[in-house]
């Protein structure tokens, strides 16, 4: 066992952060209002960080949401960087957007070229021409949307599991990212705010709540990254995102209880973390639905 | 990074599994770690030098001091595979993970020659001399004196929630030397023989379990200065870094998941709904957390070989994360079986001394949330 990054590993990390440092960000999140960065993702696809599992492996590609989620990047890469390679998929287009359900609201509704269906053990695909798209308002800052599908190719018996595997672990890894980024935008706040004379960072009550937050946040992180590596097992994936949503919900009202007023602002930035965590916090059935899985995973292992 | 266990590492778990069947004293349980009863005792040290003899027990330690220079996965791989099966090491697990490494680092030649054999052996059964009735998370703050006499040093004091102190050969006692230094400063540590006299150990009654927890009294103990660990008034170093790492490679999930498991097959034999969705809900997420602090228990081992000397702040974000995990499973327990949970002997009732202990013991959750704070987050001290 080995966690250390390789130099490749590193290398890769560096650039993308500095990457993103350059071209992302919450104040351009809040220029392009959530919607598609489409300079950036021609960038990324130029450069071949939307392959990077192609070249490397999903571990990589998890690396990259990790990153694109500190820096709050506006494009679904979760579905074109993680899942679809989990999926097998080559040749797909720059944007694919995940659908559980012909109900569920799906994040960048109606700016993805292709879609990815999740239906039961079966996953399908199918393009921006053959979709139906209902945008939603939302106070999330994902545009969003219901997606339902008039023609999709089917990706075949057991490609569901694959698809809702990989997809669990990116939640995870979003969570946990955003989740590590909110919790240290807090502890800035905390540093430098006085009241009763001292800062409020300096309270237990202050630290206990985003120390919990970090350990986990950092957890999930963790949990994300096995998940990927051992992108076969469910049991792994589940129990990643059951755990990453618990965190969300933490971290939401931790963070938030510990700025106040300021926190629930736009300028001050706090919500570009914390309100994407709540959305990712319901996505794909939610925390109930994973974890329902991770009991359902083990029932069926241990009855085997 | 590679997340697989490397080919040795699973052949080590596989040996070593092989190794802890032959030799676990049949239907040992975690009810047994705290060794009640002599023959528990003599049940642990006959593992250990089981262990010791094919070279389980301290493969992590360097080879000069009986160990082979293994990985500290190796010893992770250790707990792991004890914890799973109720920890038939009983305290010996502290010999091997710090007090044997602190006399590596710290202890004179004679110390070593002294001491270390025992425990690579598994023949000698040690406990932890820290807490005080006034000294508990703030563990500085300790009284228990130890005045300068010749070439001795008499104690005179008391320790608190001390595990394993009936069963223990010697103590790794912390004491006050300077009683005019700041509260860090001034704390010397001694290795104190328990047979000395004016040591008296007094179980503490408690409805968990039987010898889990003791008072040690000291009353004018005669400590020789041989006995004495690194230099005087130095000790608070040695502490901190003892104290990471006993945070550090527990494998406390995998006997949480071993619970889970039996409560799973407890609740499907007295007919409840295990396909209910509050039931399967409650019964994963406990699940995930014994995930995540087994993800949690492997980056602090990995920050262990990364950073040996260094503050090791995983270390406590894994304590942060493994003492929930034990009350999740333990309220999960509680809600999966209702009130057959509370039948004495079940691994649902067992669940409630380590749910609750795990929250308080070797540093309160608390206060592993306080080091977060102050060497992670770097927030501002509290005074």
């Amino acid at each position: 066992m080995d966690l250390e990054f390789s130099d490749e590993q590193r290398l890769l990390d560096e650039t993308l952060a500095s990457l993103f440092a350059e071209l992302a960000g919450p104040s351009r999140s809040r220029e392009l209002a959530g919607h598609l960065d489409q300079t950036l993702l021609d960038r990324l696809d130029n450069e071949g960080f939307l392959d990077i599992a192609q070249e490397t492996n999903l571990l990589e590609a998890l690396f990259l949401v990790e990153r694109a989620a500190e820096a709050v990047v506006c494009a679904p890469l979760l579905g074109r960087a993680l899942v679809a390679p989990a999926l097998g998929l080559r040749d797909v287009p720059a944007t694919i957007g995940l659908v559980a359900s012909p109900t569920s609201l799906v994040r960048y509704a109606g700016e993805c070229d292709a879609y990815l269906f999740l239906d039961g053990d079966t996953a399908s695909l199918a393009s921006r021409d053959d979709v139906d798209v209902e945008p939603v308002t939302s106070r999330s800052f994902y545009p969003l949307g219901r997606v339902r599908a008039a023609r999709a190719q089917s990706l075949g018996e057991g490609s569901g599991a694959i698809m809702r595997r990989a997809w669990q672990a990116g939640i995870a890894g979003e969570i946990g990212a955003m989740g590590l980024m909110a919790v240290q935008f807090a502890a800035a706040h905390v540093t430098d705010r006085i009241q009763f004379d001292r800062p409020i960072g300096s309270f237990q009550a202050v630290q206990n709540r985003l120390a919990r937050s970090y350990s986990m946040a950092m957890a999930s992180r963790w949990l994300a990254r096995r998940a990927v590596w051992h992108h076969e097992d469910e049991f792994l994936s589940a129990s990643a995102a059951s755990f990453a949503c618990l965190s969300a919900r933490e971290t939401y009202d931790n963070t938030h209880q510990v700025t106040g007023g300021i926190g629930i602002t736009t300028e001050y930035g706090l919500v570009e973390w914390t309100i994407r965590l709540l959305t990712l916090h319901s996505e794909l059935g939610g925390g109930t639905a994973h974890a329902r899985r991770v009991a359902q995973v083990r029932k069926a292992h241990l009855a085997s | 990074m590679n997340l697989d266990w490397t080919p040795q590492e699973a052949a080590f778990r596989a040996a070593l599994r092989s190794c802890i069947q032959e030799n676990i004293r049949p239907g040992w349980t975690l009810d047994d770690r705290d060794m009640p009863e002599p023959e528990d005792v003599a049940a642990v040290n006959a593992f250990c030098a089981a262990l010791g003899e094919q070279g389980f027990l301290t493969p992590h330690w360097p080879v000069e001091f009986g160990g082979r220079d293994a990985s500290p996965w190796e010893q992770l791989i250790i707990s792991e595979e004890t914890w799973e099966v109720g920890e038939p090491r009983g305290g010996q697990y502290m010999n091997t993970n710090w007090i044997g490494p602190a006399l590596m680092a710290f202890g004179s030649k004679e110390q070593q020659e002294r001491f270390l054999p025992d425990i690579t052996t598994g023949q000698v059964n040690w406990c932890q001399g820290f807490s005080e009735p006034d000294a508990g998370s703030d563990l500085a703050s300790l009284r228990t004196r130890a005045e300068r006499d010749g070439e001795t040093y008499i104690v005179n004091g008391q320790k608190i929630w001390t595990s394993y102190a009936h069963a223990a050969e010697y103590c790794f006692l912390l004491t006050r030397t300077d009683f005019e230094a700041k509260k860090h400063e001034g704390i010397t540590i001694l290795l104190v023989d328990m047979k000395s006299p004016g040591v008296e150990v007094r179980e503490i009654a408690n409805p968990y379990a039987h010898h889990l927890i003791h008072e040690i009294h000291f009353t004018d103990v005669v400590v020789p200065i041989d006995n004495r660990l690194g230099d005087e008034n130095r000790g608070w170093e040695i502490v901190r870094s003892i104290l990471a790492n006993e945070r550090v490679g527990i494998a406390r999930h995998v006997h949480s998941e071993a619970v889970l498991d039996q409560t799973l097959s407890d609740a499907a034999r007295l007919g409840r709904d295990v396909d209910d969705a509050n039931f399967e809900s409650t019964l994963g997420m406990a699940y995930a957390w014994c995930e995540a602090a087994r993800a949690m228990n492997y980056v602090a081992v990995a920050e262990r070989i990364a950073d040996p000397l260094g503050l090791r702040p995983m270390a406590s974000v894994s304590r942060s994360i493994t003492g929930p995990m034990e009350r999740e499973t333990e309220w999960a327990c509680q809600s999966l079986l209702g009130d057959q949970a509370t039948e004495g002997g079940s691994e649902a009732d067992r669940q409630v001394v380590t749910g609750t202990t795990s929250m308080i013991a070797a540093g309160a959750y608390e206060v592993q949330l306080d080091l977060i704070a102050k060497n992670v987050l770097k927030l501002p001290r509290s005074r």
